[in-house]
């Protein structure tokens, strides 16, 4: 990945609109805050893209931002790879600070389609946890048309990536220089490492017309599964976390889902997007046909029951509460005894 | 939105995007208006014993 600008050169260019803002994000930029992953966001704009041209040239113009990164949507005529910060509420921050500069919104739009990458690429299997996790936890359900998952490395001569929620790297530039807490033998002490044990490698989502709620989510989910799969600091609660959610998914016969190709690894053969579309679709309908058993729950008699009855979607939020509870508690813990 | 149609049957429009029912919305913060300032008190005029007085 090329990143269009320097971090530094976009929050000089954002601080004449956004202030306090654009300080915020420069003061957390690097900080890690519970352990949780870095987060990198790549915007795709599928319209006319004219609210970025003045952020653009004062960046550098096109040929400096956009042309050096051929990636993106098969549909957006413009793709904006933002560095990477340390934290979701920095990069929330960011995007918050874009906004007051353009005066246009960029979550919630359906032409502004955001991407979260996480350090470190995920099997195929936790890339499925995170997928379906992301989906079900999101605060709007989406249908996906043919071709809203395709890319210009769907496709291409080097890359085959195929048409997905969860996509790897394709290489470039990879920001190691954010705090990574590694785990120690005993499973109990805590090492901080300088910089991320990976020296490239990502797993991004394509969230879509996404909100800030997803960019939390996103990486929740990323940092329990990187660390189960990296042997970080929260590897026992990723591991807690995969079985949960593997359990969750069996309740409601959805076990199957987890088997196909949720992401295109680099060993994968053909470019078959079938199955995968397939296990979308019926992840898709399952939480469609949800959503209107719960609106049309009585209150009176559904509210007293516990919230495992009441489903997958509150389900998958109760699950995610739980573990960003536990992470937030322990992390906290963990600075108690050090002091 | 999608319009589903069959010939003979009511065509039906299905949401592309519904918002998850499971995820209470975020409440926007209510702007609220500035607390009005409070009046400057200066006094219109000095009371005659705190004027000063040129020694001269």
């Amino acid at each position: 990945m090329s990143y269009g600008c320097k971090l530094e050169d976009l929050l000089d260019v954002l601080h004449d609109s956004a202030p306090a803002k654009a300080e915020a994000v420069d003061l957390r930029r690097r900080r890690i805050e519970h352990g949780l992953l870095s987060v990198g966001l790549k915007i795709h704009c599928l319209g006319k893209a004219r609210q970025f041209l003045s952020l653009v040239e004062r960046l550098g113009g096109a040929s400096r931002v956009l042309e050096m990164n051929a990636y993106r949507h098969s549909r957006a005529s413009l793709c904006l790879v933002l560095p990477p910060v340390g934290n979701a509420r920095a990069a929330i921050l960011l995007l918050e600070c874009i906004e007051r500069f353009t005066g246009a919104a960029l979550f919630g739009d359906p032409k502004i389609q955001i991407q979260v990458c996480s350090p470190g690429r995920l099997n195929a299997r936790r890339s499925a946890l995170l997928g379906i996790g992301f989906y079900l936890a999101s605060d709007t359900l989406r249908r996906y048309a043919c071709g809203d998952l395709e890319t210009t490395a769907s496709n291409g001569r080097r890359y085959k990536r195929g048409q997905r929620l969860v996509i790897y790297d394709a290489g470039g530039a990879f920001d190691r220089d954010f705090e990574w807490w590694e785990g120690s033998g005993n499973g109990k002490d805590r090492l901080v490492r300088l910089r991320l044990p990976f020296k490239n490698g990502r797993s991004d989502l394509l969230a879509g017309s996404g909100s800030k709620l997803d960019i939390q989510n996103v990486n929740l989910l990323a940092t329990l599964l990187i660390h189960a799969e990296y042997q970080g600091y929260w590897r026992t609660l990723g591991k807690r976390f995969e079985e949960d959610m593997e359990s969750l998914l069996d309740r409601h016969l959805l076990t199957g889902l987890i088997t196909v190709p949720w992401v295109r690894t680099d060993d994968a053969e053909g470019p078959d997007d079938t199955e995968f579309l397939s296990a979308l679709q019926e992840l898709v309908a399952y939480a469609f046909e949800e959503s209107l058993r719960v609106q049309k729950q009585s209150p009176i008699l559904f509210g007293q029951r516990n919230r495992s009855s009441q489903g997958i979607l509150h389900e998958i939020q109760s699950l995610l509460k739980k573990y960003r509870t536990e992470i937030v508690r322990q992390s906290l813990l963990a600075e108690g005894d050090r002091i | 939105m999608t319009r589903a149609h069959q010939p003979g049957s009511q065509p039906i429009d299905i949401p592309e995007v519904i918002p998850n029912p499971a995820v209470a919305p975020q409440e926007k913060p209510v702007p609220r208006e500035p607390p009005p300032k409070e009046p400057v008190k200066v006094p219109q005029t000095v009371p005659g014993r705190y004027q000063s007085v040129s020694a001269t």
